[in-house]
């Protein structure tokens, strides 16, 4: 910049500064439109005539053929700016209010709070196909607000947590905008109220913790102008969760969480239209604190965020309810989180928004996706992450290795590390295979005894899988960095007595070299300490390239040229990728190679490209959730629907079986609770 | 075995563009509404715009972020001040401290040519021929936005200096 900042520019600079990004900037992605972009400003030189016709242009052409209504030049304030109908998706958020409005046939979202802590204040509404931002204007920023279908049309709101504290207001939202409202009597400021359309009433019903009753909640109804307390002989406990209507009885629920003392499962509780009452199903879902209730495909549907082992792993339950008792379902695919709910008033389905800003439907059967076909930028197929729950289960790990076993049709699971940060206790010596739906544990006899961060490679033209390395702990103890080479068969284990080995190392990457037809493995943390050795069948190499690459991961990418490296520090300390050819090391000349390190990556043949999830910043211990892929020409971020939570020592594969990648285990370094994931 | 084609990169793609500069467009759109949620809602309005506009205008890397500067400055566009001293309805307490909503509400008052004046300025970091380039004014006439959008934005005790 030629011209400096002075003194109250850098202070203003640096103001500016000290507002965090939003979220929505690391997950953005294109519309799935694109808009065109506006005329561009001239010099102010254009006649009335031409300023009119300008005006004319780009609001009647840009604003109508695409609902956004862009601002017209010298007639358009700040907020009419703001006040755009803006189509996309919700930006992440938690604690947002969300509830049918059957008047117009939308389902309307608002507020809640940003991952970084910021209040929103937004409105968007669902019409059973995409989301469309409202314009702004109406409720204060909040979280935790309450709300649903107003009886006299719209949707009504209450309270919430905002800046200043808990709120006690009312607004409702007519189809178009908000308006406070001024009931004559009101329900107490509440930080968390529970509110549900009550259809033996037909009114709103409310729930709110009440300081000046000697019951813990109180309720009220809203009739579509002011708000009635309804005196009740017997109350939900304080620890209310979650709230909504039955669509079979026709009557209110509502689930209680955590937090109620001594409750292992959560209770339900139903009001007739008169009275609450506590029910004792046969079943119940477990005691959370943030379900997402609501009805879908004519029964109340219950989403339970946590995962239950006992369903197998990684499994979330979806519970429904007969009138009677709940009972459990565990789809192949769920939702990664819970969030706010609500019936799609268009099909009848459960209508879900996760805290990460993805919309999901539930049928009556299955979850899927109400906005998965966003393309992922720089490639024509869209890509999804879905978590999948087999009834087997690895205990979870980091540091594993994960191989396919293309012979077999299977992937090859072993070691790794039961601690967050890769060290002690290790995981035993176990032997598991993905068969493309479970996982088994195989009892092959002698294995590899417990180790972390060893390194495999399938080795097509003897159709075994070689091992070798990773550190595990000696007759004292004591870590240490193993050089021993193992080879698995398929159904056993044998531990290979080459002349000499590779020097037992922390950091190292194997992979297949199809050009060369052996395994390659490069080991040490720095050109001066690396080495390239080569495997064929019983004996090691040492190989002498004239350049040596600095430590990477390796894959096999047959259809990219053979055996590449993806570097996250390069000799000049730029991230870099490398190619393994004619017995040497080329540096390609590609763009955007990913900086983190620890990541998984794989070659997913059926789209003939390299995968590379999650992974270590370069500072460390602030693992990403982002999924890179290079097509032989540059790395391109992208922002698939479902990804899964960051994480770094995870092992990916590609599943034999179908046209996917298998991603396991992992760290978050203790800081997203459940380490290792 | 073919080895993978080595080939100098040509530009940068849009999303290393957004990576580089999608922060200070935020700020940018901050300055200009005055709201978190119109902001955040408007920065990916311009990134959407400026992703089908990247392809054919291909900026060179060294001007791209003036070129997602022009974008977003073209979406926001440019309107007449509120009423003097009247606090704009996209103003909001925006939880990112009290001297943010100050400011922010201090800049509510300004026109919206020197708040995109401002922010291009200090969010964005351009030379006021820039500056003058993007808004359709001559350079001296971007510094002097930019001075009375500083004199405005300044803290009571800040002024006069």
């Amino acid at each position: 910049m030629t011209d400096p900042l002075d003194s109250d520019e850098r202070w203003f600079a640096h103001l500016l500064a000290s507002i965090p990004a939003p979220a929505s900037l690391d997950s953005w992605t294109p519309a799935v439109t694109t808009h065109p972009r506006p005329r561009p400003r001239r010099r102010a030189r254009l006649t009335p005539l031409a300023l009119a016709l300008g005006v004319a242009v780009l609001v009647g052409v840009v604003g109508a053929g695409l609902g956004v209504v862009l601002p017209r030049r010298g007639g358009t304030s700040p907020a009419q700016t703001a006040n755009a109908v803006i189509a996309g998706m919700p930006p992440a958020r938690a604690g947002a209010a969300m509830a049918a409005d059957p008047a117009h046939h939308r389902v309307l979202l608002f507020a809640g709070r940003t991952p970084g802590g910021v209040l929103l204040g937004d409105t968007w509404s669902w019409d059973g196909h995409r989301w469309s931002r409202e314009p702004l204007g109406g409720p204060p920023v909040r979280a935790a607000a309450a709300m649903a279908a107003d009886p006299s049309g719209g949707v009504v709101l209450f309270g919430g947590a905002g800046v200043t504290g808990a709120l006690g207001d009312t607004w409702r939202w007519d189809g178009r905008s908000w308006t406070a409202m001024h009931p004559s009597a009101a329900p107490p400021a509440t930080p968390a109220p529970l509110m549900a359309a009550d259809p033996a009433t037909r009114s709103a019903l409310l729930v709110v913790r009440d300081p000046n009753s000697a019951a813990p909640v109180s309720t009220w109804s809203w009739d579509g102008h002011t708000w009635a307390r309804r005196p009740t002989t017997a109350a939900p406990p304080s620890c209310a969760a979650a709230m909504a209507a039955d669509p079979g009885s026709r009557r209110v629920l509502l689930m209680t969480g955590r937090s109620c003392p001594g409750v292992a499962g959560g209770v339900t509780w139903s009001w007739d239209g008169q009275a609450w009452t506590a029910l004792h199903p046969a079943a119940s879902p477990p005691a959370v604190d943030r379900p997402a209730l609501g009805g879908g495909a004519g029964r109340l549907v219950l989403f339970s965020p946590e995962p239950d082992p006992a369903h197998g792993c990684s499994a979330r339950l979806t519970w429904t309810w007969d009138g009677a008792t709940w009972s459990a379902h565990a789809p192949p695919v769920s939702p990664p989180s819970a969030g706010a709910a609500a019936t799609d008033p268009g099909g009848g389905a459960l209508l879900v928004l996760t805290t990460s800003g993805e919309t999901w439907r539930w049928n009556g059967a299955a979850w899927d996706l109400g906005e998965a076909s966003a393309p992922s930028q720089g490639t024509s197929a869209p890509t999804l992450w879905s978590e999948r729950a087999p009834a087997g289960c690895p205990p979870a790990r980091t540091g594993a290795v994960m191989v396919t076993d293309e012979a077999r049709h299977q992937v090859l699971l072993l070691g790794g590390s039961a601690s967050p940060l890769g060290q002690v206790p290790l995981v035993p010596g176990d032997t598991w295979i993905w068969d493309g739906s479970t996982w088994t544990q195989l009892h092959p006899g002698p294995a590899p005894p417990a180790r972390g961060g060893a390194v495999a490679a399938y080795d097509p033209l003897h159709s075994v899988v070689v091992l070798y390395g990773g550190v595990g702990l000696d007759d004292k103890g004591a870590p240490v960095a193993f050089d021993a080479t193992w080879t698995w068969n398929g159904s056993a284990w044998k531990r290979q007595a080459p002349k000499t080995a590779p020097p037992g190392q922390r950091l190292a990457s194997m992979a297949w070299d199809p050009g060369g037809r052996t395994v390659i493995l490069l080991t040490g943390a720095s050109p001066q300490t690396a080495q390239t050795w080569s495997w064929d069948r019983a004996e090691w190499t040492r190989l002498h390239p004239r350049t040596t690459p600095p430590f990477g991961s390796l894959v096999t990418a047959p259809d990219l040229g053979g055996l590449l490296l993806a570097s996250p520090a390069g000799p000049d300390g730029q991230p870099s990728t490398w190619s393994w050819a004619g017995g040497d090391w080329h540096r390609l000349a590609v763009a955007g190679t990913p900086a983190t390190s620890g990541a998984a990556i794989a070659y997913e043949p059926s789209a003939h490209r390299v995968v590379l999830v999650g992974g270590d910043c370069p500072a460390g211990h602030c693992p990403t959730d982002a999924t890179w892929t290079f097509d032989g020409h540059s790395w391109i971020q992208l922002h698939p629907a479902g990804a899964p939570p960051p994480r770094a020592g995870a092992t990916l594969a590609a599943d034999p079986t179908r046209a996917a990648l298998i991603l396991f285990g992992g760290t978050d370094f203790g800081g997203g609770g459940a380490s290792p994931v | 075995m073919a080895t993978v084609t080595v080939e100098a990169p040509v530009g940068l793609t849009f999303d290393e563009v957004r990576r580089l500069h999608a922060v200070a467009i935020h700020r940018l759109c901050v300055l200009a509404l005055g709201h978190p949620g119109a902001a955040e809602a408007a920065t990916g309005l311009v990134l959407n715009v400026a992703a089908g506009a990247y392809e054919v205008d291909r900026p060179p890397p060294s001007t791209a972020l003036r070129w997602l500067c022009g974008v977003a400055c073209d979406v926001l566009g440019e309107g007449p001040p509120p009423r003097r001293g009247r606090r704009a309805p996209g103003a909001v307490a925006t939880g990112w401290g009290l001297d943010v909503d100050a400011a922010l509400v201090r800049a509510s008052t300004l026109g919206m040519r020197e708040r995109l004046a401002a922010g291009l300025r200090c969010a964005a970091g351009l030379d006021y021929a820039e500056i003058g380039e993007i808004l359709g004014i001559r350079a001296d006439a971007a510094r002097a936005a930019c001075a009375r959008a500083m004199r405005r934005v300044q803290p009571r005790r800040r002024r006069g200096r």
